[in-house]
């Protein structure tokens, strides 16, 4: 086949929504990497000015602007894999010019190296196989499950093997029967709140996209999964995607909406490929396209690959991100519910969040509420790893108490070890430990303890770790994934990473503790987003929980 | 004709608002009214109340960036950044308490560990001191948070008019908004993220190979002094102190503000006026940067012409008038009127323009006349 020449890829894709990233893309997978000449033809073809189109690119760390580029080996630097072998797999491959990524979201099945499209899995270069992503063990009481109740039939991914088991029944019965307010008033009285982390309620989000005035309406799918320590969207995607795109559609029919993306993670290029064939399948099923099965709902689903920004997870930056903007998160009020994508209505929604729909469409809003313990509504998918017996991902009532979860369903800690303390929504809601390990998975509960479920991720750390440099780690993270746009978050990641690091700061417990809460009371009081709030949960928690080793840090 | 009664005039203006309650937020405590799409901070600065802030610029849309303009909103669990927030009815604000002016505090000794220094000087730029005189209002200049600095000084691009020490620059962007939403010339943007930001242009080059005019609107927007004026920093020891004389730029009809910036009786630099009518605090390249000619050793100050000998001589206007009249005659009467050409200069305002054309029409009697400003 002919190499496409610049202009013919971008002919491709500028009238297309969305069309810079995909557009970035096809450079990097046609010369490894994006040349000063392909940024200014795309420049002026997309109408970009060409300093900005060279800032946004330096943002995103798949990006190279240089060989070996795209086809240089990266390795998994999560706070499991780093533990795990990472270190070693990129002293290993130091020649091909391997470098570290952020959790690239396979805690379950460590260590992550990703190749140009290709992952491939192993503890060490030796061992490194490309091989298909475990599925969710099942949890030992049988309890009732909903986004994983089919998720482990054999050939679910397909359309047929997802028609099976009454795939595309609820999008079928809503588009025929009934109003889209109808649909709104179903997911609002099921109490299906967003499983991303910020748990607005499903219901009243659509609700506000519906009655907000403009037009096309976007649905958009939060699928940058970036947070260290969860990979639950990429297991839902690998193995269920046709239950997020009836999602999706559901979401679109209930809120208007014409147009819908997915914003898949970079690190997920297997996913990209499900998903491709699930948005074909459902097109020539025509449950996606113009006039879906004989109504006058029109609605099309744009596949889009983000480049490496956990940021980009944070809404505003992902609306930035699709309209080619620099990605910083926007100023709220106004929400994407009213100004989203390219400012008109839109509903952003997490992936976890849309596969949960088509079974409540399915089983009623009842049934849903009734999945949760104590009076807690529905289930939340916990990507469980670390040093843990049986990682994985774990489908749990809300209200489960965490040391089931850990002891009961994950077998506790490996052998001769215990759990000395674990992480929440992710790294973001920082370590818990001691007897604040005796709560119960759902949010008042973890607020009370001063964390948050988030987007439900736990990382178990057992006896033999050091917490601080866990810590270290984490904020390592997040001061490599700062955006940069403002001033608590852009400098309190970098001066609390140098305080875990020992390279700067007060050598007297005192004035470090004083520095170091300082910093994260600023941060948590006046960062912009979410990510500059929680960081700090990680010093906070860390001083909290395990105050002699802080001291013997600061002061050896 | 009867006098206006003043009772039923007064009648009818208090008649007015009775039937409309204006829009009101507390502030502080006190009850202030708002008009539709201010912000906090708008509504606060109307009222005197000085939220400090690093990324404002009353010019630029508000950006949310330094956070140093949060405030506290009855009702939200976290404070808000009064720049962009809009006033709602019956927002309780309050814009000083004890703990947000700690959290000021803080986020300035925070912004003062990543520079090189903080004390920098004032014809660095307009705006040069508003980071320092933030430090000093906060008593911040504590020496806490030390670590890594920021930023990267450009020391490879040498044109004359603009100096990039970035090892001053705090991530404002300001430099960047104020290139695009004034300017429109997006000539630098923001390169990596985080720590690592880092103010650029297209591949990170010079700005003599990048979009840039040289206006210097950058320099005069940014709070530390990390973008500088360099014709300025010539008079760094140049003795006296620095006086602002507010003139009208001569350059073009625009007729943009500026204040001179002068030592003595030497001009030293320029500064757009912030409130100047017509400008607003734009200026482009020539208003900026080109005033060296104004006490250059070689500009004339009094007219010249030929001698016999080919070699030009002072003289006085009226002998200098006489010559060009002659030539002109003689020209016209050689060649015909067709032959005479006259272009008015775009520094020429429209008063002196229209006399130049009817110079040329009533004088001459040709209609070859342009103005250079049509190119």
């Amino acid at each position: 086949m002919k190499t496409p020449t610049n202009q013919e890829l971008i002919k491709r894709w500028y009238r297309e929504p969305a069309p810079l990233l995909p557009l970035l893309h096809a450079f990097h997978d046609r010369d490894g990497f994006i040349s000063d000449e392909s940024l200014r033809d795309a420049a002026v073809g997309l109408k970009i000015p060409l300093a900005d189109l060279f800032g946004i690119v330096t943002f995103y760390h798949h990006f190279s602007r240089n060989p070996p580029g795209q086809i240089a080996p990266r390795v998994c630097m999560g706070p499991v894999c780093c533990l795990e072998g990472g270190k070693q797999i990129i002293e290993e491959l130091k020649d091909e010019g391997a470098q570290a990524m952020p959790c690239a979201g396979r805690c379950d099945d460590f260590v992550p190296v990703l190749k140009g499209h290709c992952v491939s899995v192993g503890v060490s270069s030796r061992t490194l196989e490309a091989r298909p992503p475990p599925l969710p063990p099942r949890n030992p009481g049988g309890i009732e499950e909903c986004v994983f109740a089919e998720i482990r039939t054999p050939g679910r991914y397909s359309i047929e093997g997802y028609c099976r088991t009454g795939g595309y029944e609820g999008h079928r019965r809503a588009v025929k029967e009934m109003q889209p307010s109808e649909v709104v008033a179903l997911i609002t009285d099921s109490k299906l709140a967003g499983r991303g982390g910020a748990g607005f309620p499903t219901g009243l989000k659509w609700k506000a996209v519906a009655e907000a005035p403009g037009t096309p309406k976007t649905v958009i799918c939060n699928a940058d999964e970036g947070e260290p320590g969860c990979f639950k969207d990429r297991a839902i995607l690998d193995f269920d995607p046709h239950a997020v795109i009836e999602g999706m559609t559901l979401a679109a029919y209930a809120t208007g909406a014409a147009r819908g993306f997915i914003y898949l993670r970079y690190e997920y290029p297997g996913t990209f490929n499900v998903l491709e064939r699930a948005i074909a399948e459902a097109e020539s099923a025509g449950f996606l396209g113009e006039e879906v099965l004989g109504s006058d709902f029109s609605f099309r689903i744009h596949l889009r690959r983000g480049a490496g920004a956990y940021i980009c997870g944070e809404e505003g930056s992902l609306l930035n991100s699709l309209e080619g903007k620099h990605p910083f998160p926007r100023n709220r009020p106004p929400y994407p519910v009213t100004h989203g994508y390219e400012n008109l209505p839109t509903a952003v929604n997490n992936v976890e969040t849309l596969a949960s729909v088509p079974h409540i469409l399915r089983n009623g809003a009842n049934w849903y509420q009734g999945l949760g313990m104590n009076g807690h509504a529905g289930t939340k998918v916990i990507s469980l790893s670390g040093d843990i017996q049986k990682p994985g991902n774990y489908e749990v009532p809300f209200g489960l108490p965490l040391k089931t979860l850990l002891y009961d369903w994950a077998g506790g800690a490996r052998e001769n070890r215990s759990i000395q303390s674990v992480t929440m929504a992710g790294l973001s809601g920082g370590f818990l430990a001691g007897e604040d390990l005796d709560l119960t998975l759902d949010e008042t509960s973890l607020r009370s303890k001063g964390s948050m479920l988030g987007a439900g991720g736990i990382i178990v750390f057992d006896d033999s770790r050091d917490m601080v440099e866990a810590a270290r780690s984490a904020m390592a993270f997040f001061a490599e994934e700062s955006c940069g746009k403002c001033f608590p978050c852009r400098i309190g990641t970098q001066r609390l990473t140098e305080r875990l690091n020992g390279k700067a700061g007060p050598m007297e417990l005192g004035k470090w503790i004083g520095e170091v809460k300082d910093i994260g009371s600023a941060m948590k009081a006046a960062s912009a987003c979410g990510l500059g709030m929680a960081a700090p949960l990680i010093t906070d928690s860390l001083m909290k929980y395990f105050p002699e080793r802080v001291a013997q840090h600061v002061e050896p | 004709m009867s006098k206006p009664n003043r009772e039923k005039l007064k009648n009818d203006i208090n008649s007015v608002p009775t039937d409309v309650q204006p829009a009101a937020i507390t502030l502080d405590g006190a009850v202030v009214t708002f008009s539709e799409g201010e912000t906090i901070y708008d509504v606060a600065h109307r009222h005197g109340i000085d939220i400090p802030t690093l990324c404002y610029d009353p010019r630029l849309d508000a950006f949310g960036g330094c956070r140093l303009c949060i405030v506290e909103l009855e009702g939200t669990r976290n404070p808000v950044a009064s720049c962009t927030t809009k006033a709602a009815p019956g927002m309780d604000v309050r814009t000083a308490t004890g703990e947000i002016e700690k959290h000021r505090k803080v986020l300035l000794e925070m912004v003062a560990s990543e520079n090189r220094e903080l004390d920098v000087n004032p014809l660095r730029g307009y705006a040069s001191q508003e980071l320092t005189a933030l430090v000093e209002r906060y008593e911040a200049r504590t020496g806490r948070f030390n670590g890594k600095r920021s930023g990267a000084s450009n020391t490879v691009d040498e044109n004359p008019f603009i100096l990039r020490d970035y090892d001053l620059c705090i991530s404002c962007y300001r430099c960047v908004r104020v290139c695009a939403e004034q300017e429109g010339d997006y000539a630098i943007s923001v390169m990596n993220r985080g720590f690592d930001t880092q103010i650029t242009t297209e591949f990170n080059g010079i700005l003599k190979d990048s979009a840039c005019t040289f206006c210097g609107q950058c320099v005069q927007t940014c709070p530390t002094g990390a973008l500088a004026d360099k014709k300025a920093l010539r008079a760094v020891n140049l003795p006296g102190e620095i006086e602002k004389t507010r003139t009208i730029c001569p350059y073009c009809g625009v007729g943009c503000s500026v204040d001179m910036l002068t030592k003595k009786d030497r001009l030293i630099g320029i500064h757009p006026a912030m409130d100047g009518p017509a400008n607003q605090g734009a200026l482009c390249v020539k208003g900026q940067f080109a005033f060296d000619f104004v006490q250059h050793p070689d500009r004339l100050s009094t007219p010249l012409v030929r001698g016999g000998d080919g070699q030009l001589r002072g003289a006085s206007w009226d002998e200098a008038l006489d010559r060009a009249a002659d030539g002109f005659r003689a020209v016209r009467e050689k060649y015909g009127r067709h032959s005479i050409y006259g272009v008015a200069s775009g520094r020429a305002p429209n008063e002196a323009a229209y006399l130049m054309q009817k110079f040329i029409r009533a004088g001459f009697g040709t209609n070859y006349i342009d103005n250079c400003s049509r190119a």
